[in-house]
């Protein structure tokens, strides 16, 4: 069975305006904690391994910082963060260069050279001149 | 007759003499033969005979007697020989050897068996000493099969006793030692020094072992999800991944009650209501139970210290025949998470409709990675089909398996059932009897994996604006920040270990929370 999921927003600023530490599940509308130790994050890990982050409604960046909700692996990722923060914000300069160490790291969901290639294409000089100390990936 | 005849050679003479004052003396001849005789008194020196001496009425020796053959002392009904030739004092059968006034000891073989017989009067005591004449540190052994002790009796020191060459009891200048279990009807004593290796309460690794806490399901029978696990009772659950359809439900009260009936009120049953008669590649069933880090990190395990530990439980299987479902199954146990290290032992069902205790020990795994703290470290795992693409052998630690060749294909046939409960595994290499807990208790337990608080059950904050918001305090912090189901739904909300909190706009209804941080 596979399940599909949606990133949370930010609670109400009467309870406390922060990042939702939850995803929801969509099927049984599970709020799902973003807690490596928590069966069910696993499961949300391997199915967007699995399935890709089609999988997964995203209508919101959060608070605009790359976390472990994985927002910011959508492909859409910088337009969310666009929309809700602009175009010159420092949280869209960190968003790429979140990506783009962990497509050079080949770290998660950037294990396939064929997933990180378009990051790392994608990426400015500028970004790249910061992170040439990161072994080439090969 | 009165003649006498006298006879010689030519050189010497026969002379007849007595000493001056001898009075009288008669020489008596015997009627026929030749024999030397007289009246008593007469002394013979350097007697030699070539042929059989035979003495017709006693003899006094007074001086030391060498016999140089074979000499038999003939009884009533039993003789003694000393046999020169095997160098012993043979005892015929029956023949004793007797001590005392009143044959207060004896030393016999009647014929098959052999007697020391104390025959004395009461409180005559029979002693079997050594170091009588000085102390020179010598033992008492006794050996029923020569070279293997039964009973040693150390100078000084202790007096042991053995089972088939091993020693179990000791005494000790401060008690008793025994090596192995100690069975006894009573004890008597405070038992207020009394010690323990291994802990008696809380010695059961497994929750919920007696299926007693089923917060999901409750009674209700529910079909396995197909390729994937479902959650049964709580801490239990099941994989499959078959053609077949599978239902698992909790039963209360035992049925039917042959054989070794369990401790505890309730089973797991499973139940094949659709069949699978042949297998395909990878297909299986199992049952399993994954044990936290904390709940294990202790037996060291992935060391060389790793301690063994011993799984039992009670299990009963019903069909419409007994081929059917009796056969050998496989329990499997492995390093949770990693899934690289597995041992798999062998158990049988061989008889319908009777409730079978077993007991498996599985020894420590010295190498491989378990984990430990809050995460899963040791799943156990029985199986009711194995997967052909992963058969491994039987008591031996290798890399992940599931089950032996084997194993039996339990999804054969529609109806078939089986029951499980009591299932316990504990440190060491003994099967204690199952360890019931309390039910609050057992509940606790399982809490820390699972929680469902029911509706209107949890405090409703009205919040400024137009929110609500509850916050609730688990009874039981929980393994891991749980999932939480919020029925019916609510906005969007948290948890911790320790508790969790919803909102929603407007007034609301308190919602039922599913929590899980189940492995």
């Amino acid at each position: 069975m596979s399940y599909t999921y949606k990133t949370l927003g930010n609670y109400p600023d009467e309870i406390s305006g922060q990042p939702m530490q939850n995803i929801l599940r969509k099927e049984d509308e599970a709020f799902i904690p973003l807690d490596e130790k928590n069966s069910d994050y696993q499961t949300y890990l391997k199915d967007i391994q699995t399935h890709g982050m089609s999988i997964v409604e995203v209508s919101d960046c959060r608070n605009g910082v790359p976390d472990k909700s994985m927002w910011q692996y959508l492909d859409n990722a910088e337009q969310l963060v666009i929309d809700k923060y602009g175009s010159d914000s420092g949280k869209l300069t960190a968003l790429r260069e979140d990506r783009y160490v962990r497509a050079m790291e080949a770290k998660f969901p950037y294990e396939k050279m064929t997933d990180a290639a378009p990051i790392i294409n994608a990426t400015t000089q500028e970004i790249k001149d910061k992170y040439r100390h990161l072994p080439m990936r090969r | 007759m009165s003649k006498i005849k006298l006879t010689g050679s030519n050189s010497g003479y026969v002379e007849i003499s007595s000493a001056a004052d001898a009075g009288n003396l008669t020489l008596q001849l015997p009627t026929a033969g030749t024999a030397l005789l007289s009246n008593a008194g007469n002394v013979f020196s350097g007697i030699t005979t070539t042929g059989q001496l035979d003495i017709n009425g006693s003899i006094d020796v007074s001086s030391t007697s060498v016999f140089n053959d074979d000499v038999t002392f003939t009884g009533a009904s039993y003789n003694v020989v000393w046999d020169k030739s095997d160098n012993q004092l043979e005892f015929g059968d029956n023949a004793k050897l007797s001590f005392g006034a009143s044959s207060d000891l004896q030393i016999y073989h009647n014929g098959s068996d052999n007697y020391i017989d104390g025959n004395s009067n009461a409180e005559d005591h029979l002693y079997i000493r050594a170091n009588v004449g000085s102390d020179h540190s010598s033992n008492i052994h006794i050996q029923a099969k020569s070279g293997e002790e039964s009973i040693v009796c150390r100078d000084d020191e202790s007096v042991e006793l053995y089972f088939n060459g091993n020693q179990k009891l000791r005494t000790h200048n401060s008690g008793v030692i025994i090596t192995g279990i100690c069975t006894a009807t009573s004890f008597s004593g405070s038992g207020e020094g009394l010690t323990r290796t291994s802990q008696y309460a809380f010695r059961n690794r497994f929750h919920n072992g007696g299926m007693t806490v089923s917060q999901r399901l409750g009674s209700t029978e529910t079909t396995l999800n197909n390729n994937n696990w479902t959650q049964i009772m709580d801490r239990w659950k099941c994989y499959e991944n078959t053609d077949a359809t599978i239902t698992a439900t909790m039963v209360s009260n035992i049925y039917p009650t042959a054989g070794t009936v369990p401790s505890s009120y309730n089973s797991v049953r499973l139940k094949v209501t659709g069949a699978d008669t042949s297998l395909s590649s990878s297909q299986q069933v199992q049952f399993s139970q994954i044990i936290e880090g904390y709940n294990w990190q202790d037996l060291r395990w992935g060391t060389s210290a790793a301690k063994s530990v011993t799984v039992s439980f009670s299990v009963l299987a019903t069909g419409a025949s007994a081929s059917n479902v009796t056969g050998t199954y496989c329990l499997q146990c492995s390093n949770a998470g990693t899934y690289n290290r597995a041992y798999i032992k062998e158990y049988t069902i061989d008889a319908i409709n009777t409730w079978k205790r077993v007991s498996l020990t599985f020894p420590g795994d010295t190498s491989g990675s378990w984990a430990t703290g809050n995460n899963e470290s040791c799943r156990f795992s029985w199986f009711l089909a194995g997967d052909n693409n992963q058969y491994g052998s039987a008591d031996t630690w290798s890399s992940y398996k599931t089950s032996t060749s084997n194993q039996k294909n339990f999804l054969s046939h529609v109806n078939n059932m089986i029951f499980i409960t009591d299932l316990q595994v504990e440190e060491g290499t003994v099967a204690t009897p199952y360890e019931t807990k309390p039910y609050s208790t057992e509940l606790q337990l399982c809490q820390r994996y699972y929680q469902d608080i029911p509706a209107n059950s949890a405090v409703y904050v009205p919040m400024n604006g137009s929110y609500a918001r509850i916050n609730v305090l688990f009874p039981t912090t929980m393994r891991a920040t749980p999932s939480i189901t919020v029925t019916p739904s609510w906005d969007g909300g948290g948890a911790t270990i320790y508790g969790c909190m919803f909102y929603k706009s407007g007034n609301n209804t308190m919602p039922r929370m599913q929590c899980s941080s189940e492995f």
